[in-house]
């Protein structure tokens, strides 16, 4: 079954009602905690990340961080496997983006740090962090990091270039296969929009003429 | 001249706004019983499903029925004078008109067992309907679907996943003989039961059963054994929503649809009816009506041109389709016989035909191409997606069974890392349709 596309509409999370709220408050709270550690204007005298770190064993707040990131994503994955699994695309996708948080993101910079004693975060590419682009910057790296980026930028412009060209190829050629069977047809249509762009079933609702 | 349109669905809204697009300042009314705002009726099924708010199945902005300086007239319609030009509405009034146009659509085919009158029993066509099944469906409850057809399945579909315990029940010897054959229907079948459906094939319903306080307690098949159930869901096809013209004077088929002729007019000049509730030649010759969303939308415009005064002919272009079965999807165009007719009937397709037909790869997965002599004719094809517009224009082209199989791997466009249509070792040409 393709639950991921089922019952959206029906779940409190997913709908703005007071269970995605107490999220929101939580995620925010934790935020703030982890990034202004003590505040004692607030009452808050310690670093509540960095002493949950520190009695859980870990280096720093930010491995703690990192660790609690990586097993949110594995079961944000194993959760959007469960809804859209059936699909080899969504399979293939969901199955790197965890593993590149995993490997590339957490353990890798631990990993560095133990051979080499040096960090290396992925998380800050450019354009968020133009220093990175500084030859400078880049010399003082470990030369397998810099093959590894050189070598993997190359391989992301080409896989993305490769998705849009697909992409455009099937919104062009898409018919409006409009039909009074419900969930396949590209239904709702601009009346002055014969094709309806590829699988999405609701166009925004422009007037189409005045 | 005054336009009063009846029926706020694709057809009405499609006539309305040629219709605007012609006449700047005509008054033009917009009468529906069913809802203020134009919905995709098709995408109605989205709501049910929880995939979208109703309001996000509305293809104009609320403020479109203003700024299009159409007027709307919330009531049930109960006749029509034509001798003095007026619609009668339930409440008493009456609308007068210049030109009307009639797009009052379908309505659910009434359940015929003994029983199916009362609370429990529900059908899906309108907005009542969907709100009604959607307010009363209960997670732990036993629901039986009825009917085998694109409805029944999405229903039985929804209805499973909200977690009752269903019970598919067709009279058919395969789901959706109308679009399916044995082979194809055979995946689909598998698939439900894969998800918990309990398909029951070759059963008819003779009763639905009560209990003393009236609630639902089960369905009564031929065969004299009772599926237990609280919840009944009968979707076996629709009828012409026509039965308020009775007596007005206005010609309607045998099964209700109001006849017009090729530029959507009735025999009453001034009555002009478009889309479910209009009985129209089809390509192959017969009279039906065409309950289809995009056939709606294009009478539609028809009917406003001839409104209008203009020249208009309304001609069917060739058959397409898509939908889906659970995930598995279904594209159609062309020309694929049925073996059972729209009433049910065997239906017996020619004999020059030749098919080809291969499954998978993989599960749920199948294509079919129907050939007359050389020339390919009609495409059949499940769990994989095809664009219909190539498939359609080679079938105009009349191309050939080698030159489709060698290009249809240009018209598939499923997701990255889908396995891509190639004919492999177990794909079979069968003389005649099977």
């Amino acid at each position: 079954m393709q639950e991921g596309l089922l019952d959206t509409f029906h779940q409190p999370m997913r709908t703005r009602q007071w269970p995605a709220w107490i999220l929101t408050a939580v995620l925010t709270v934790s935020y703030v905690l982890l990034y202004f550690g003590p505040m004692p204007k607030v009452g808050i005298t310690i670093d509540v990340f960095e002493t949950v770190a520190q009695s859980v064993g870990l280096s720093s707040k930010w491995v703690l961080y990192g660790l609690l990131y990586s097993l949110a994503m594995t079961a944000g994955g194993a959760y959007m496997l469960k809804r859209h699994g059936n699909s080899p695309y969504q399979r293939v996708r969901t199955i790197v983006v965890v593993l590149v948080q995993i490997v590339l993101a957490f353990a890798l910079p631990i990993v560095l740090r133990v051979f080499w004693n040096h960090e290396f975060y992925f998380s800050y590419f450019w354009p968020l962090k133009i220093e990175y682009f500084y030859p400078g910057y880049i010399l003082q790296q470990p030369f397998l990091m810099i093959a590894w980026s050189f070598i993997g930028s190359l391989i992301a412009f080409r896989s993305s270039r490769g998705f849009s060209e697909s992409v455009s190829t099937a919104r062009g050629s898409a018919v409006a296969g409009d039909s009074r069977t419900p969930r396949a047809s590209r239904s709702v249509t601009c009346p002055t929009s014969r094709r309806a762009p590829g699988r999405s079933n609701v166009s925004p609702s422009t007037p189409c003429w005045s | 001249v005054n336009y009063v349109i009846l029926g706020n669905g694709v057809a009405g809204i499609e006539a309305a706004m040629a219709l605007r697009k012609h006449d700047a300042r005509a008054p033009i009314s917009i009468v529906s019983a069913e809802s203020d705002h134009f919905f995709s009726r098709p995408a109605l099924m989205y709501v049910f499903a929880g995939q979208m708010r109703l309001q996000d199945t509305e293809p104009y902005d609320r403020g479109f029925y203003a700024r299009m300086g159409f007027e709307r007239v919330r009531a049930a319609s109960t006749g029509v004078d034509l001798a003095a030009r007026a619609l009668v509405l339930g409440d008493g009034r009456r609308l007068a008109y210049d030109k009307l146009l009639i797009a009052c659509g379908s309505k659910a085919r009434k359940a015929p067992w003994p029983g199916s009158d009362g609370p429990g029993v529900h059908s899906y066509v309108t907005l009542g309907d969907h709100e009604a099944l959607d307010s009363e469906a209960k997670k732990g409850q036993r629901a039986v679907v009825i009917g085998g057809g694109l409805i029944g399945i999405e229903i039985a579909e929804i209805l499973q996943h909200r977690g009752l315990h269903v019970t598919f029940v067709i009279r058919e010897d395969w789901y959706f003989p109308l679009a399916l054959d044995a082979n194809e229907s055979a995946l689909v079948a598998a698939h439900m039961r894969a998800q918990g459906i309990d398909v029951r094939l070759k059963q008819a319903v003779s009763a639905i059963e009560r209990s003393t306080s009236g609630a639902v307690t089960g369905v009564r098949l031929d065969d004299g054994s009772v599926l237990a159930a609280d919840l009944v869901t009968v979707a076996i096809g629709v009828v012409p929503n026509t039965a308020w013209l009775e007596g007005s004077g206005l010609a309607r088929s045998s099964a209700g649809a109001i006849e017009v002729d090729e530029g959507l007019r009735t025999h009453d000049p001034h009555v002009f009816a478009a889309g479910d509730c209009a009985n129209v030649t089809w390509a192959d010759g017969t009279r039906r009506p065409e309950q289809l969303w995009y056939t709606a939308r294009d009478q539609g415009r028809i009917a406003a041109a001839a409104m209008a005064g203009e020249a208009a002919t309304y001609q069917r272009g060739p058959w397409y389709n898509s939908a889906k079965f659970f995930d598995i999807e279904w594209t159609t165009a062309g020309d694929v016989p049925s073996l059972v007719g729209m009433d049910g009937t065997k239906m017996y397709p020619p004999r020059d035909l030749r098919t080809w037909f291969q499954p998978g790869p993989g599960s749920g997965v199948s294509q079919r191409i129907v050939c007359r002599g050389e020339r390919v004719i009609g495409f059949n094809f499940l769990g994989s997606r095809f664009d219909q517009e190539p498939l359609l224009r080679w079938i105009a082209e009349g191309r050939p069974l080698d030159y489709v199989l060698a290009h249809l791997g240009e018209a598939q466009f499923d997701e990255e890392f889908s396995p891509r249509f190639a004919v492999r070792s177990d794909a079979r040409l069968i003389e005649g349709a099977y």
